[in-house]
């Protein structure tokens, strides 16, 4: 323990000079403004920017880096509070509260809820990553193909809590989740490159894209909700929607603190652990952490309507994310996210290999890194992300719906045709925004889809692998003792949800119409 | 019909106007290359350490796109979809121009692709982990050999070479072996380190850092030669198989791409090559071996390897097409 604290303070001296602090704050603007623009992700920011890393010095670049990917994970709850856009996927599950209590005259509070929660996640995963890297690289080596498939049913079960209350809903929820792997379906099937569903289109080989289908269900169908309400030529401007604004004192921040307390601890270990393994990645962190927050809230709870901890428990995981996606890397030098994947070629680019070797070889740079890494929260915070809230509240209040929503349509459509440069996908990109607003037209829950499509591929390659392994015995889902409880989770999960639902008498879930989706 | 003629000559005019014309300017605007396996393995890595050197004989970046899957076979479709202007091609490895097409109906023909150049070939070692009781290739044969089915591998697709020389191994000595594809060659190496998979066939840099770490046991050299890193891990041949496992990378774009063009993607290749900076680190920190090859000598082997390649598939029961 003290040779952490000892290398700590090796890594501090050499890694805090004025640049490396200026290459955060550089980063971390950067970040912001790729996470909070619709159709713009922080990695893509990250990989445009990777090759201009070459000339730089190593600790530079990597606080770049570090700075934008950081950045770009707080940066998607600024727009999901304002517009319900959420400008990354992984804050769509900080809209279904945030977006409410916005409405309520309460942005202030809502967007600091959502700022000072990803500031804790993103601190205790830090904190994590130095101290616990080499245990909890063990335990996610220990989670073998038939694990992986259970953790994901299990995660998907965390959707439940998203369904809404009535049996109707219930059952358009599950249509929402199967619509969902379906279309994650579609394209070159990953394992055996046989074609699934594509009807012949050699375009939809590579299935449907990622990113376009979290902007077009996300943000485009929100737009072509917003428009209805505009419509008729009345320019209403953005203030007006918000009847009063509500002031965050310093009681209400300390209530709300002692309130959100116990689901910022949980979120943040959930999504430190969720972190580590191997290609779950923040979204999935969200909304399972969003889910527990919900299950384990008792009966008077608001969420849905503007409940504090459905902001921070969502923030607080994906942010945790962040640095424990970083864990197999620095561990056992396996890249295990996209965002890591990039992180990995910085170093490469840089002459290192990251893996156990470099933390023995050159300990000074590795932990150096996690200094920078805890900076970054901190300056992040309080440099770049604070101002940057204040400047965006004065913006909206003179803002106009009518310029606003075009734009963001501008923003989506350059950020999906930039993805391949593929006109093909833009009309993907405008069927599923309308299949989008036909399912929040008729009340089906958006969330549960995009799950779905993010976890189905996942769950299909881990499914087979594990077959795989057992010459096809569905046993080895039983065999392993941490899939069986995983699985058994899975099962109790979704069968409390369901009886709580249908049986709970008055309804737990107080969600107004208007929120539905 | 005049007019027709006339229209003809035209098109032909202005072809032969417009491809010197495109070739000179070329490249105007940044270039996509796809990248045919995930992050972090050696194919990655290389191409991320000759790409700014590309990029400055070029004048203008390369964007690097990742698209894994399928051994590599998504990234080639893709490409054969592109528009043939010079500005998107794919980095290949050789089982997506060689052993892909011959298992699978796929929606690309490589024999219609633009074979622009090969920078290197790939060195593969066979692992087991640190503590396995498998001390040598002999008694992971044994094991398998009493336990048919039992001796896993991980390879980073079906039909990747990784997979190919170890089937034929197997088949060689009449063992049930069972292939587990994942998504490159990192992943792959994590199952073994997980204990998932009993061993693991892998392109060199993806080890590296485990190897050194001292997690891993490699237990022989697929490839032809033997390597820096693992000095004294015998190869195949040494141990009396009449046989190595042969792959490079290259790269190549959609059909109809204009020669000139092609031309300086190849001299872009080259130019990164000669850097005494890439010799080094290929060396050094990448372990993989440089070996140049212009898009004709590529495509020739490729034709030669067809038929290597093929007849192992045709032994091991995978060739369809």
């Amino acid at each position: 323990m003290g040779d952490i604290f000892g290398n700590l303070w090796d890594g501090a001296v050499y890694a805090l000079s004025l640049w490396n602090l200026l290459a955060i704050v550089i980063g971390y603007i950067i970040g912001i403004i790729a996470g909070a623009i619709p159709g713009v992700m922080a990695v893509t920011a990250m990989v445009l920017i990777l090759p201009y890393t070459f000339t730089l010095e190593p600790l530079f670049a990597i606080s770049l880096l570090m700075g934008i990917y950081k950045g770009g994970a707080y940066a998607g709850s600024i727009t999901a509070t304002l517009f319900n856009i959420p400008g990354t996927p992984e804050a769509a599950a900080t809209a279904l509260d945030s977006y409410p209590m916005f409405k309520q005259g309460m942005q202030k509070r809502s967007l600091e809820i959502a700022l000072w929660a990803s500031l804790f996640g993103g601190t205790v995963s830090n904190l994590l990553l130095v101290f616990t890297a080499p245990p909890l690289a063990e335990v996610a080596l220990l989670l073998g193909p038939p694990e992986i498939a259970a953790l994901i049913l299990f995660s998907l079960t965390a959707v439940i809590t998203l369904l809404g209350d009535s049996r109707m809903d219930i059952w358009k929820g599950f249509i929402s989740i199967t619509m969902g792997l379906m279309l994650a379906t579609v394209g070159l099937d990953n394992m055996s490159a046989s074609r699934r569903y594509v009807f012949g289109i050699e375009d939809l080989d590579n299935g449907v894209p990622f990113v376009l289908t979290i902007i077009a269900l996300l943000a485009l169908s929100e737009v072509f909700i917003q428009a209805e309400k505009v419509g008729g030529f009345t320019l209403g401007s953005a203030a007006e929607a918000v009847k009063k604004i509500i002031p965050y004192t310093w009681k209400q921040r300390w209530l709300d603190l002692k309130l959100c307390l116990k689901d910022l601890i949980r979120s943040s270990l959930v999504g430190s652990l969720l972190g580590a393994l191997p290609g779950i990645g923040a979204t999935t962190a969200a909304f399972v952490c969003y889910g527990e927050a919900r299950r384990s809230a008792k009966k008077n709870a608001r969420f849905g309507n503007g409940d504090p901890r459905g902001i921070a428990a969502p923030e607080a995981g994906n942010n945790a994310v962040a640095a424990s996606s970083l864990i197999p890397l620095i561990t056992l030098g396996i890249p295990g996210s996209v965002a890591a994947a990039v992180m990995y070629g910085a170093f490469m680019i840089q002459g290192m290999i990251p893996g156990p070797m470099l933390m023995m070889e050159h300990p000074e740079i590795i932990y150096g890194l996690f200094v920078l890494l805890i900076v970054t929260d901190f300056m992040g915070a309080f440099v770049v992300a604070l101002p940057f809230i204040s400047v965006v509240q004065k913006i909206f209040k003179n803002l106009n719906y009518s310029l606003f929503f075009p734009g963001v349509v501008v923003c989506c459509v350059v950020g999906v045709y930039a993805e391949e440069f593929n006109v093909f996908n833009l009309r993907i990109f405008l069927a599923l925004g309308f299949v989008g607003y036909i399912m929040r037209k008729m009340g089906m829950s958006i969330p549960p889809f995009i799950l779905a499509f993010i976890l189905g591929p996942i769950l299909e390659r881990n499914t087979r692998t594990a077959l795989l392994l057992s010459n096809d015995s569905p046993m080895i889902f039983v065999q392993s003792p941490i899939a069986l409880v995983l699985l058994i989770l899975a099962v109790a999960a979704l069968g409390w949800s369901l009886w709580r639902k249908t049986h709970g008498g008055k309804s737990v879930l107080d969600v107004p119409e208007e929120f539905k989706h | 019909m005049k007019k027709l003629m006339a229209v003809l000559t035209c098109c032909l005019a202005l072809a032969l106007v417009a491809v010197p014309a495109l070739a000179k300017d070329y490249p105007a605007k940044p270039i996509t290359a796809y990248i045919p396996l995930s992050a972090g393995g050696t194919t990655d890595v290389f191409v991320r350490t000759i790409a700014p050197y590309m990029e400055k004989f070029l004048g203008k970046s390369l964007i690097l796109v990742n698209k894994p899957g399928s051994g590599g076979a998504v990234a080639i479709s893709t490409l054969a979809k592109a528009k043939p202007d010079g500005y998107t091609f794919s980095w290949a490895n050789l089982p997506t121009l060689v052993t892909i097409p011959q298992m699978r109906k796929l929606t690309y023909d490589p024999k219609d692709l633009v074979y622009i150049a090969s920078p290197m070939h790939y060195d593969y070692i066979l692992y087991v982990k640190k503590d396995s009781p498998y001390n040598s290739l002999k008694e992971l044969i044994d094991f398998a050999r009493k336990n048919p089915g039992k001796a896993t591998y991980g390879t980073p697709g079906l039909g990747t070479t990784n997979h190919l020389g170890v089937a034929w191994l197997a088949n060689h000595e009449k063992v049930k072996m069972t292939p587990i594809p994942f998504k490159g060659n990192p992943k792959s190496v994590a199952a073994v380190l997980g204990g998932h998979v009993v061993a693991c066939n892998t392109s060199t840099t993806a080890s590296v850092s485990a190897f050194k770490g001292g997690r891993l046991k490699p237990l022989v050299i697929m490839s032809a030669n033997r390597i820096p890193l693992t000095p004294d891990t015998k190869t195949l041949k040494e141990l009396g198989y009449d046989f190595s496992q042969f792959s490079c990378l290259g790269a190549v774009f959609p059909k109809g791409t204009p020669e000139p063009i092609r031309k300086k993607i190849e001299d872009a290749i080259k130019f990164a090559l000669s850097q005494p900076d890439v010799q080094k680190k290929a060396k050094e920190e990448l372990y993989v071996s440089i070996d140049f090859l212009d898009g004709k000598k590529y495509r020739e082997l490729c034709d030669q390897y067809w038929g290597i390649w093929g007849g192992i598939l045709k032994e091991v029961g995978l060739k369809k097409y």
